[in-house]
């Protein structure tokens, strides 16, 4: 029986665990795939799913059934992601270090010749995908989070700040400073690299 | 110089708003590039779009079977663990910790036990009685003993 999220979500409020596991099925795609555009870790982006599913579980009755269940579980996994990003960020502290001389010809090599012939070779995605996480984990976790969620998402900055629970203006200004800080570190990359 | 500075950041934009490039046009715009530092900057800037969109485009993590195999057995540890717990539940989970209490006093109860049944056994398997003195109550029509004499004292003559 294929059920809507809120009948499934009052079932197992009133004890059916198996209508949770049905749940669970239905939005992992769409939680994995919040969680992967800001970590490129298999092991780690499953821990922080594992994490969103089990918030849901033990908070469930805190769901209010008036906004859809997806956009609550994606929620709780941007506020997961958030955390998790500001873990990452207080461990690491020379970040200039992770991008290498290798990393600046990849960069060299895409900006200046292959961004104009597209190509979609998955390993050298995967390559591109390790030399942007490089640089955006030079910008503050908000300042990365509000800058994938508008560009790569595509979302507009009221729903970016109803997902984190944050001020619009307080949205509009990290994205600004999100914008000027990855120009600012391009630019010193276009400096530091010419082969 | 100027015009071929133009020319690159001209054809740059246009390129990225989706006006196709001949290979001639192509050649020329990467080779000014290696060559202009101010256009190179450019280049930068205005690629990272691009690179962000190209880096995250494509290839998304799916959830394994192994993934929802785990998911489902903390969820089950999270059911058990949140269930309200009994007292004999409480003594299983917790007992281990008066068995070393308990095996004290188990000792110290056989020990007495022992002491006392060995105290019995003596009078009643060593000293024999012989005969027993009488004091009998007139008033209540009640006889009591007042003295046994055991066998050592009967030999001795006391």
């Amino acid at each position: 029986m294929n059920f809507d999220d809120h009948t499934l979500v009052n079932k197992c409020l009133s004890g059916d665990k198996k209508a949770f596991e049905q749940l669970v099925k239905r939005h992992s795609h769409r939680v994995f795939r919040t969680i992967h555009r800001f970590f490129n870790d298999k092991f780690l982006v499953e821990d922080i799913a594992q994490e969103v599913f089990i918030k849901a579980y033990t908070s469930l009755k805190t769901y209010r059934q008036k906004s859809p269940f997806e956009n609550w579980l994606v929620k709780i996994a941007i506020h997961a992601c958030y955390r998790q990003l500001q873990i990452q960020r207080k461990h690491r502290k020379n970040l200039q270090s992770d991008i290498i001389p290798e990393d600046c010809a990849l960069l060299n090599n895409f900006c200046l010749t292959s961004s104009l012939s597209h190509n979609s070779n998955p390993e050298r995605k995967a390559l591109l995908r390790e030399l942007v996480d490089k640089i955006l984990l030079q910008l503050s976790p908000k300042e990365k989070m509000v800058l994938i969620l508008t560009e790569v998402e595509g979302m507009t900055m009221k729903e970016v700040s109803e997902l984190m629970g944050i001020f619009p203006l307080t949205i509009k200004i990290s994205n600004y400073r999100a914008r000027k800080h990855a120009m600012k570190i391009m630019k010193a990359l276009s400096r530091k690299d010419i082969s | 110089m100027k015009n071929l500075c133009q020319f690159t950041k001209e054809g740059w934009e246009a390129y990225n708003k989706g006006t196709p490039l001949t290979f001639q046009e192509m050649k020329e715009i990467t080779d000014h590039l290696h060559t202009c530092s101010a256009c190179r900057e450019f280049a930068y800037q205005h690629s990272f779009y691009s690179l962000l969109k190209a880096s995250y485009e494509g290839d998304l993590q799916e959830p394994s079977e192994r993934f929802f195999a785990h998911l489902e057995k903390k969820l089950k540890e999270i059911e058990y663990y949140s269930q309200p717990i009994t007292f004999i539940e409480i003594l299983l989970q917790k007992g281990w910790k008066l068995v070393p209490v308990m095996t004290v006093l188990l000792v110290l109860l056989l020990g007495s036990f022992a002491y006392q049944y060995e105290n019995i056994s003596t009078i009643t398997t060593h000293t024999p009685i012989e005969e027993v003195i009488l004091f009998e109550d007139t008033l209540l029509n009640e006889s009591h003993i007042i003295y046994a004499i055991t066998t050592e004292e009967l030999k001795n003559g006391q």
